[in-house]
C-alpha cells in the first residue's frame, strides 16, 4: 500500500509541470498585454508606448517566453510562486489568505450535500415506486436542473423579501469566530449543495437499489433481520463505493462552483482570485491557482483510490 | 416492506400534483425582485472640476447635463425636505466597494477602487470647488497660489500646522515628491498620469510650505490636475522606506492627511477607516469611521444596500444605479433613499476604424452618423437618464451650445428622413448590398448593451453588424493594435478639459479607436494644449467639436450619468452641485448620520 502511495505521489510531478505549462501556453497566447492592462487602468490611464515598455521591462515580460517559464518553474521547485503582476502581493500569500475560504465553503458543501443526499437516497431506495420516491425524484431532477448561480440569487432575493432579512457576506475564519463563520458560509454553501446534494441522492437510490437486489440482501431479509440493520449493516457500505467516486471527482467541480458562490456572496475565495487573475493577466496568480487545483484534485482522487480500499476489503493496492 | 402504487393510478393522479407544485412556484404578489445590476458603462473616469489658471470668476456649469436643450434632470426620488440641521457626529458610513484597491499608491493605481478609499485617507495640493466642481478650484493643502507673469511658474503656499496621520508634519517637500515622482516616476515606478506633467520643467520646494512648479510653455490646465484626488500626495518619509506602495496593502504604509486613517483591513471583506482626531481642518469630519463593504457583484451589493447593510452605493463601474433599480427604489423606497443623478461625463460612442475602406469613405460615416435613433438609445439603455450630445460634454464650455448639436443632421426626430437619406447615402457609397463589420465592446453590460443598439441601427441601413463582446485586456489590445474593425466603448475623461481628449484623436495615440491621423486634429489639439486663455481653448475646442461633428468622425451615442444612492439618513453628502466627481473628491469629511 505504501508503495502505492508513492507511486502516486511521484507521479504527481509529471501531471502538475504539464498543467503549468499548459496554463502558462494558454495565457500567454490569450489576446491582452498584462502592460496595457497595468498602464491602461481600465481605461483610466493615458497608454504610451514608454510606459508599456517600462512595465514589461520592470515585470520581466520582455525576456523570451521559455526563460520566463523555467524562471517560474525554478521558483515554484523552491515554492515560491512569484508575486501578482496587479498588487505585487506574493502569490503564496494570496493563496494562504484566499484557500482558507474556498476550502472551508467546499467542504461545507460536501459534508451538506452528503447529509441531506444520502438519507434521501436511501429513503427513496427503500420506498420505491411509492410518493415519497416519486416526490424525492422530482426534487432531485430540480436540483440537478438549477444552476447554482440561481438557486444563490433565489435564496438571497427570498430571504430578503420573505424574511426582510439579508445574510452577512464576507469571511470570517472558524477559529476566530465560528458562529459568524457558519453564518456567513451555510447560504452559499446551501446554494452550491444544492444540486450536489440532488445529484448523489439520485447515485446513491439507484446504488442502493442495485445492492438490495444482491443475493446476500435476500439472505439477510430471509434469515428475518430488521429493515434497519439490512439496509445499514449490510447494504450501504457496498452501495457508498460508487458514491465516494463521485465525491472525489466531484470536488474538482464544487471547486469551480465556488467562484461564482465567492463572487455572489463577497467571500474572498480562491476562486475570485482565480478570476481576478485571468480579467487582470495576472499569470503568476493564475499559474499558481491552478497548479494547486491540480494538486487538490489529485490529492482527493488518491483519498478516493484509499478509502475504497477501505470500504471493500477485496480491494488491494500494490 | 416496499409497497407498489400502480402506474395507472399515478397518471391518473400526477397531473393534480404538477399542478399543486407549479401553483406554489408561482410568483408571489408581492414586489418582484430588482434586476440584476447592469453596470453603467466602463471606466469611471470622473472629470474633476474645470479650473480658471489666472483667476477670474467661474461660471458655473449646470448642475446636471440637459438631453436636448432641456431642464436639468432632477433627482429621481428628491429627499424629504428638512430644515437646516445642525450635524451630529459619530456613527459609521458603509460605502459599498466593487473590488480591493490594488495598492494604495493614487501615483500608480488611479482605477477607482483605489481613488475611493485614497479620497478619504489623502489630501491633494488643491480641490473641486464645491457648487462649481467642474470648473472651480479651492485649496485643500494649500491655503494659495499665484501664476508668475508669463504663466510659467505656478507658486503655492500651504497651509501651516497639517500632520501627516503618524505625527510627522506635511512639508512642501511631500507635495514635491509626490507630484515629481508621478510625472517622472522613473524606470521602478509606473505612472499612468505621467502624460499630465509632460509640461512640467521643475518642481521645487522653496521653503517648507512653498513650492513652485515650472513649466515649458504656459500651462492652461494644471491646477485641474493638482484639484483631483488621483494628484493625491502621499508621504514622502513612508513612501520612500516601502519602495512602492503600489505593491503594498500594509495599514502601516497607508498614512495620509485626509480625514480619516487606516484602522482595519480584509481583504476582499472590508476596509474600515477611523476618525483622524488631529485632521487640520478643524471639527470635521463628522462621522467615527467609513466602512467599504467589498462586494462584488452587483445584484449582491443592490441587495445589500436595499436590505439596510449599506449607506451609499459605490463608485465605478458595476455599482451605478440602473434604470430598473431605480424603478425598485421609487417603488419600495420612495422616502427612505434618494437617488443622485450625478453628471459624470462618460460618454458611450462608435468609432469605426479608418483603415477599413467603408470607414474611410465620409458617405458611409455619414450614413451611420444619421441613421442612429440617440433618443431611443438614451431612453431604452439608460431609462432617460443622460444627455445626448457632441463629442464634448453637453451644456459646457468645450462642446458646441446645444441648439447647434440639436440641428445636427442625425439628432432630429422622428427619424424616418435620417434613415432614408443614410440609405442613400449607403447606395451612393457603392455599398448597396451592404458590407460586414464586427463591433468590438467590452464584456461589460453597459458596452455590450451600446454594441447590441449600433448592431440594430446598422442592420437598418443594409449594415450587417456583429457584436463581439471583448474582454477588457484584449480590447485594449485591439484597439493598441488596430485590429478592430469597428467599436463601441464608453469612457470617460479624468479631466472636464480637452487635454484628456487628445489621447481619443491625435496621432499615433493608443486608444485612437478611428486609427486617424488628422493634421487638423493634431494642430488643434497641440494649440488648445498650449494656450491659457480659457475662453480661446472654449473656442478652439469648439472648432475641433464641430470639424469632429461635419465629418462623422465618430458616432457619439450618449452622455451618461453616474447614478448613486444613499438612504435619507445620510446628510451632507454628495456635497456642491452633484457632479460625480465632486461626490468622491470630498472625503465624506462633511458627511453625517441623521439617526
Amino acid at each position: 500500500m505504501y508503495r502505492y502511495i508513492v507511486r502516486r505521489l511521484i507521479a504527481y510531478v509529471p501531471v502538475l509541470i504539464g498543467v503549468s505549462l499548459l496554463i502558462f501556453v494558454v495565457l500567454r497566447v490569450l489576446p491582452g498585454d498584462v502592460a496595457m492592462v497595468i498602464v491602461g487602468q481600465g481605461g483610466e490611464g493615458t497608454i504610451t508606448e514608454n510606459a508599456l515598455e517600462s512595465v514589461r521591462a520592470q515585470l520581466g515580460l520582455n525576456k523570451p517566453l521559455p526563460l520566463q517559464y523555467l524562471e517560474w518553474l525554478g521558483r515554484f521547485v523552491t515554492l515560491d510562486l512569484g508575486r501578482s503582476l496587479h498588487n505585487g502581493e506574493p502569490v503564496t500569500a494570496l493563496i494562504g489568505r484566499s484557500m482558507p475560504a474556498t476550502m472551508e465553503l467546499t467542504l461545507l458543501t460536501a459534508v451538506m450535500s452528503l447529509l441531506i443526499a444520502v438519507p434521501l437516497g436511501v429513503v427513496s431506495a427503500i420506498r420505491q415506486e411509492t410518493w415519497l420516491d416519486y416526490t424525492l425524484r422530482v426534487i432531485s431532477i430540480a436540483g440537478i436542473a438549477a444552476p447554482n448561480f440561481w438557486v444563490g440569487l433565489l435564496l438571497i432575493l427570498g430571504l430578503l423579501f420573505v424574511f426582510h432579512w439579508f445574510p452577512p457576506l464576507g469571511y470570517s475564519s472558524f477559529v476566530e469566530d465560528p458562529a459568524s463563520n457558519l453564518q456567513k458560509l451555510v447560504w452559499p454553501a446551501l446554494a452550491m449543495g444544492a444540486s450536489f446534494a440532488a445529484f448523489l441522492s439520485r447515485m446513491t437510490r439507484s446504488c442502493v437499489l442495485e445492492v438490495l437486489s444482491q443475493d446476500y440482501i435476500r439472505t439477510a431479509w430471509s434469515k428475518g433481520l430488521r429493515e434497519r440493520q439490512v439496509v445499514f449493516h449490510h447494504a450501504l457500505k457496498n452501495a457508498l463505493l460508487p458514491v465516494v467516486t463521485l465525491l472525489g471527482v466531484q470536488v474538482a467541480l464544487l471547486l469551480g462552483g465556488a467562484v461564482v458562490m465567492e463572487k455572489m456572496f463577497a467571500i474572498p475565495g480562491l476562486g475570485l482570485a482565480l478570476v481576478d487573475g485571468i480579467h487582470h493577466r495576472d499569470y503568476p496568480v493564475v499559474q499558481g491557482i491552478i497548479v494547486l487545483f491540480s494538486m487538490i484534485v489529485l490529492t482527493v482522487n488518491l483519498l478516493v483510490d484509499l478509502t475504497y480500499a477501505w470500504l471493500d476489503p477485496r480491494i488491494r493496492y500494490l | 416492506m416496499r409497497k407498489q402504487t400502480s402506474v395507472q393510478a399515478f397518471l391518473r393522479t400526477a397531473p393534480l400534483v404538477t399542478a399543486l407544485i407549479l401553483a406554489s412556484c408561482a410568483p408571489a404578489a408581492s414586489q418582484p425582485p430588482p434586476a440584476p445590476a447592469a453596470p453603467v458603462a466602463s471606466p469611471t473616469s470622473s472629470p474633476p472640476p474645470g479650473a480658471t489658471v489666472v483667476a477670474p470668476a467661474p461660471t458655473p456649469s449646470p448642475a446636471v447635463r440637459p438631453a436636448t436643450p432641456a431642464a436639468p434632470a432632477p433627482a429621481t426620488t428628491p429627499r424629504p425636505a428638512v430644515a437646516a440641521e445642525t450635524p451630529r457626529r459619530g456613527g459609521v458610513l458603509r460605502v459599498l466597494q466593487r473590488a480591493d484597491p490594488p495598492g494604495f499608491d493614487p501615483r500608480q493605481q488611479i482605477n477607482v477602487d483605489v481613488w475611493g478609499v485614497i479620497s478619504a485617507t489623502n489630501n491633494a495640493v488643491l480641490q473641486p470647488e464645491p457648487g462649481n466642481a467642474t470648473k472651480g478650484v479651492v485649496g485643500d493643502l494649500a491655503q494659495g497660489w499665484e501664476y508668475s507673469a508669463d504663466g510659467k511658474k505656478l507658486t503655492i503656499r500651504f497651509k501651516n500646522g497639517i500632520k501627516w496621520q503618524d505625527g510627522t508634519p506635511f512639508t512642501a517637500e511631500d507635495a514635491r515628491y509626490s507630484l515629481w515622482t508621478q510625472g517622472y516616476p522613473g524606470k521602478d515606478l509606473r505612472s499612468p498620469r505621467a502624460a499630465f506633467f509632460e509640461n512640467v520643467r521643475d518642481i521645487k520646494a522653496i521653503d517648507p510650505l512653498t513650492m513652485e512648479i515650472s513649466f515649458k510653455n504656459p500651462d492652461p490646465v494644471f491646477l485641474k490636475v493638482l484639484a483631483d484626488v488621483r494628484q493625491s500626495i502621499v508621504p514622502k518619509h513612508i513612501v520612500e522606506k516601502a519602495g512602492d506602495l503600489a505593491f503594498n496593502r500594509e495599514s502601516r504604509y497607508l498614512v495620509g492627511t485626509g480625514p480619516f486613517r487606516l484602522d482595519d483591513y480584509k481583504p476582499g471583506v472590508v476596509l474600515k477607516l477611523k476618525r483622524n482626531d488631529s485632521y487640520f481642518k478643524q471639527g470635521l469630519p463628522y462621522l467615527d469611521g467609513l466602512e467599504y463593504l467589498v462586494v462584488r457583484d452587483a445584484a449582491t451589493g443592490f441587495a445589500a444596500f436595499r436590505a439596510g447593510r449599506a449607506d451609499i452605493t459605490g463608485v465605478g463601474t458595476g455599482t451605478f444605479i440602473t434604470p430598473a433599480q431605480k424603478s425598485v427604489i421609487e417603488r419600495d423606497l420612495k422616502d427612505k433613499v434618494t437617488v443622485y443623478n450625478l453628471a459624470a461625463d462618460i460618454f458611450c460612442a462608435f468609432w469605426g476604424n479608418t483603415a477599413v475602406p467603408a470607414w474611410a469613405d465620409k458617405k458611409v460615416r455619414e450614413a451611420v452618423f444619421l441613421s442612429v435613433d440617440r433618443q431611443a438609445a438614451l431612453q431604452n439603455i439608460e431609462g432617460g437618464l443622460g444627455a445626448v450630445g457632441s463629442a464634448f460634454p453637453p451644456g459646457g464650455p468645450w462642446a458646441m451650445p446645444l441648439q447647434e448639436v440639436s440641428a445636427l443632421p442625425g439628432y432630429r426626430q422622428p427619424k424616418d428622413q435620417d434613415i432614408a437619406q443614410a440609405k442613400k447615402l449607403i447606395a451612393e457609397s457603392g455599398q448597396s448590398s451592404g458590407f460586414q463589420t464586427e463591433i468590438y465592446a467590452r464584456s461589460q453590460a453597459g458596452d455590450l448593451k451600446y454594441a447590441e443598439f449600433m448592431s440594430n441601427e446598422l442592420g437598418k441601413i443594409g449594415i450587417k453588424a456583429t457584436v463581439r463582446p471583448t474582454q477588457l485586456a484584449a480590447f485594449d489590445d485591439a484597439i493598441a493594435r488596430k485590429t478592430h474593425s469597428s467599436a463601441v466603448a464608453c469612457g470617460g475623461t479624468s479631466l472636464n478639459d480637452p487635454v484628456d481628449y487628445t489621447r481619443y484623436f491625435v496621432s499615433g495615440s493608443a486608444q485612437n479607436y478611428l486609427n486617424i491621423s488628422d493634421k487638423f486634429l493634431d494642430d488643434s489639439f497641440g494649440q488648445i494644449n498650449s494656450t491659457v486663455d480659457q475662453s480661446k481653448r472654449a473656442a478652439l475646442t469648439q472648432d475641433v467639436d464641430r470639424y469632429l461633428m461635419k465629418n462623422f468622425m465618430f458616432v457619439p451615442i450618449a452622455w451618461q450619468f453616474a447614478p448613486r444612492a444613499s438612504w435619507n439618513y445620510v446628510r451632507g453628502w454628495p456635497p456642491g452641485d452633484g457632479h460625480y466627481i465632486q461626490s468622491i473628491n470630498n472625503r465624506y469629511e462633511t458627511a453625517w448620520l441623521a439617526r
